[in-house]
């Protein structure tokens, strides 16, 4: 029996600044379905639900629900028209019980006060209705990470939401929580509920979905019943095939001598167990997809964040850095990910930001040798091409790739052993990439073991000389570059089909 | 772009980073039309300088830990109790009036280390911190005076508050020998670049593998420090140690950073602003007086005039946005 349809956007288009984000896509999601979204990281997968809810405007194109064109601009506007959104991040006042979260923004009152027993009651009593084992007077900040996620759900339940988002519902839970979540999806769906599923775990697509559409480069590249469906066909529509041509020929590189051993190493936030060899002169991809725990297990490498488990042996002897200091002192290096954030101080200048990680090398007494440092700096942004107006410019006058040149400035007359590069091209224009390119070779070419966490396919290919996949955790893979040079393969273990 | 465009720009720039300086000069006028006699001398001058030394003093110490985007509610108390310890250890135990005001420079940086830790190695929100930290010294100040001042102090000690070299008062150099170190330490070493580092983001000073919590801590360190020079100047001007005279100073220092704040930098407290602001204060304290207007109506100019300065160049900073 054919249900009708409950969304249907047709032919949206979403642009960020000149790129297009989603293109022309068009998304059909039957009423009283499980519907799965799928795409590789940057697929537009999560931008194309935002639009639908109204948090992202739209640039082109029709939304319809029910088969009625609507304009939505806001969650709230999307609430009217009985639809909502999980969404990664949960939203709730962790000192408000699960009842007050529940009512948040529409408390039941009784003559102008708030009726705790009322919304008590209210909450007990629709809670026991939708099947969820939650007790209304616990305070949403003691739950575990799928009892909130409950709790959102009932919220929006309780809003009578017909229509609902998951954003990967299932990446932050315990194996032993996924079964009972995909079973509650399942119950929701016997409601009469529609759900739009964005995930990466292709079991649970199996399991509980009844159509899959699958996304790649904002684009809608299939769209498939469950039952015609194969893990296989899945992964291969996710590949882009185009990227393949980027792979270049590996410089045959005598890799002996191991400069770091990594062994069963763990953390609180998302690393299980990690381990990797790191050989000198060798740059070793860490490719996986979004909260796999990449960045967060060199991390915990490097001291910033706590390790719980595992050992870590460099040149030889085993350590254990404390901080960040620590592993700078002993020669292990890391571009950050989040450039603005941790790569540089925005309203500082050029020079002040470059030399922050060597001053001590520029101080005597304390005092700093500035005219040494303004040659030096000077030499550096020669070496980098910095286009800049001077070097007492502000960073915050420069562009995302500059930017990017800045931080490796700070880094790359370090002594150096070991090069972190954690998404190194995240949100630079092409121009920039290949020099930044250049210059990871050449600092692998001066006998630096070089790490780079990319989640571009095509990246890691073309400069990578080893690739470690990690999935929820766990190195699950090292693949050699004949293995990696498939697409195809490396996207397989990320996933796990 | 054309022309008229970028002047516009370029004086709106003015107008920010020089408003409050402006604003400076235009009270200085008015002072002098209102007492064209006694306001603008150098005698006059001087008076206000030494005045404001104590001010100036207390708001470098201040200026340096606001860079780093956190604050020290200390200040004032910190500044009483060094004023006690100097003339207890010169009345009470006999102390040479040099031997106790190093002792008082020494209790000034422990009493900022103990600030300093509890900011940056326990982790306690700054301001509740120093809140916490600041009855603390004041209660054990009480506690030891019983609320009586130490007076009979030697006769030396005078020197520091009243005494004059080459005609001008030795607070006067005092306070500009503390300034020019703390610019001196900013502008040129390597802590002071860690210090604008950690105001600007911490987490990428911290990336950058510096060492924030003891970067911090030496901040509150040299406001400590600071605040015993205050107090040395202030117990040798009043020739008493009086248990509470400081305290007072905490709101006038911060007046004075903020109101620096938004001259010469955008919004960020630096050196020569808080000296500026340090004026404006002297300034109007010292004016308000030769126009013989009550000392119980001096504070409704003042906090109108403060609030005027900071509005004035903070709708500039809007409509640059």
């Amino acid at each position: 029996m054919e249900q009708p349809l409950a969304v249907q956007m047709e032919h949206v288009t979403k642009y960020y600044g000149g790129i297009q984000a989603v293109d022309d896509v068009c998304l059909e999601v039957r009423r009283g379905t499980i519907h799965a979204l799928m795409g590789e990281n940057g697929a537009g997968k999560s931008t194309l639900m935002k639009m639908l809810c109204g948090i992202v405007g739209i640039d082109a194109g029709v939304v319809k629900l029910n088969g009625e064109p609507v304009r939505i601009s806001s969650l709230i506007e999307a609430q009217k028209h009985r639809l909502a959104i999980v969404p990664q991040e949960l939203a709730l006042v962790d000192y408000f019980t699960v009842a007050e979260n529940m009512f948040l923004g529409r408390e039941k009152t009784a003559g102008g006060f708030i009726s705790r027993s009322r919304m008590y009651a209210e909450a007990a009593k629709q809670l026991e209705a939708l099947k969820i084992d939650l007790d209304p007077h616990r305070l949403a900040g003691e739950l575990s990470v799928s009892q909130q996620q409950m709790l959102v759900i009932a919220r929006i339940l309780s809003l009578d939401a017909e229509i609902i988002i998951l954003d990967e519902p299932t990446a932050r839970l315990g194996a032993h929580e996924i079964g009972a979540f995909l079973a509650y999806m399942k119950y929701l769906r016997s409601t009469g509920k529609t759900l739009i599923l964005i995930s990466h775990k292709l079991e649970e697509i199996f399991e509980v979905c009844d159509e899959v559409t699958v996304l790649r480069d904002g684009r809608v590249i299939a769209r498939h019943a469950i039952e015609n469906l194969t893990a296989d066909q899945l992964i291969r529509e996710m590949v882009d095939r185009s990227s393949e041509r980027l792979a270049i020929e590996k410089r045959g590189k005598a890799l002996e001598e191991t400069v770091l051993e990594v062994e069963h190493l763990s953390c609180q936030k998302m690393v299980r167990d990690v381990s990797f060899s790191l050989r000198k002169g060798e740059i070793l991809g860490f490719y996986g997809l979004v909260g796999a725990g990449r960045t967060e297990a060199i991390r915990a490498m490097l001291g910033i964040d706590k390790k719980l488990g595992g050992s870590v042996v460099y040149k030889g002897r085993q350590v254990n850095f404390k901080n960040i200091r620590q592993s700078m002192d002993a020669g292990i290096v890391l571009a950050p990910e989040e450039r603005r954030q941790q790569g540089v101080v925005l309203n500082m200048s050029i020079r002040a930001n470059t030399t922050l990680t060597k001053l001590r090398s520029y101080s005597r007494l304390g005092f700093l040798e500035q005219r040494r440092e303004r040659a030096d700096v000077e030499r550096l942004r020669g070496e980098l091409k910095l286009a800049c107006s001077g070097i007492d410019a502000q960073v915050s006058s420069l562009s995302g790739g500059n930017q990017q040149k800045v931080v490796l400035a700070k880094l790359i007359d370090m002594p150096v052993d070991v090069f972190i590069f954690d998404e190194p091209t995240r949100g630079i224009d092409v121009g920039a990439k290949s020099e930044i390119y250049e210059l990871i070779e050449n600092i692998s070419a001066r006998g630096v073991s070089v790490i780079i966490i990319s989640s571009e396919i095509p990246e890691i290919q073309s400069i990578c000389d080893r690739v470690a996949i990690m999935r929820d955790g766990v190195v699950v893979k090292i693949l050699e570059p004949e293995e990696f040079n498939d697409a195809e393969t490396m996207l397989r273990y990320s996933i796990g089909g | 772009m054309n022309i008229s465009t970028l002047n516009k720009s370029k004086l709106s720039k003015i107008a920010t980073r020089y408003g409050t300086v402006f604003f400076f000069v235009l009270i200085c006028a008015a002072f002098t039309i209102l007492r064209p006699q006694s306001f603008f001398r150098l005698s006059n001058l001087i008076t206000v300088l030494r005045q404001i030394s104590i001010l100036a003093i207390l708001g470098g110490g201040l200026t340096m830990v606001m860079i780093t985007g956190r604050i020290d509610l200390t200040i004032g108390y910190t500044t009483s109790a060094i004023s006690v310890l100097v003339g207890a250890l010169m009345v009470d135990y006999g102390m040479n009036l040099w031997g106790a005001c190093a002792i008082g420079l020494l209790a000034g940086a422990l009493l900022g280390a103990a600030s300093g830790t509890a900011v940056a190695y326990l982790g306690i929100p700054d301001f509740i911190a120093t809140l916490s930290m600041g009855f603390l010294i004041s209660g054990f100040n009480q506690a030891y005076t019983k609320g009586h001042p130490i007076s009979n102090l030697p006769g030396g000690f005078a020197v520091f508050g009243k005494g004059s070299l080459f005609g001008v008062p030795v607070s006067i150099y005092l306070m500009f020998i503390f300034l020019i170190m703390i610019s001196v330490i900013l502008g040129l070493t390597r802590f002071g670049r860690h210090v604008y580092a950690i105001g600007g983001n911490q987490e990428a000073a911290m990336m950058s593998g510096l060492n924030v919590k003891l970067d911090l801590l030496l901040t509150y360190v040299i406001s400590g420090v600071g605040c015993a020079l205050g107090a040395i100047i202030l117990s040798s001007r009043l020739q008493t140690c009086h248990p509470t005279a400081g305290d007072s100073y905490l709101m006038d220092a911060l007046a004075t950073v903020y109101v620096g704040a938004t001259a010469f930098k955008n919004g960020e407290p630096n050196i020569l602003g808080t000296f500026v602001g340090a004026l404006i204060i002297g300034v109007l304290n010292n004016g308000l007086t030769l126009c013989n207007v009550a000392y119980y109506n001096q504070d409704i100019a003042k906090g109108a005039v403060i609030f005027l300065a900071v509005t004035i160049t903070s709708i500039q900073r809007a409509k640059k946005k």
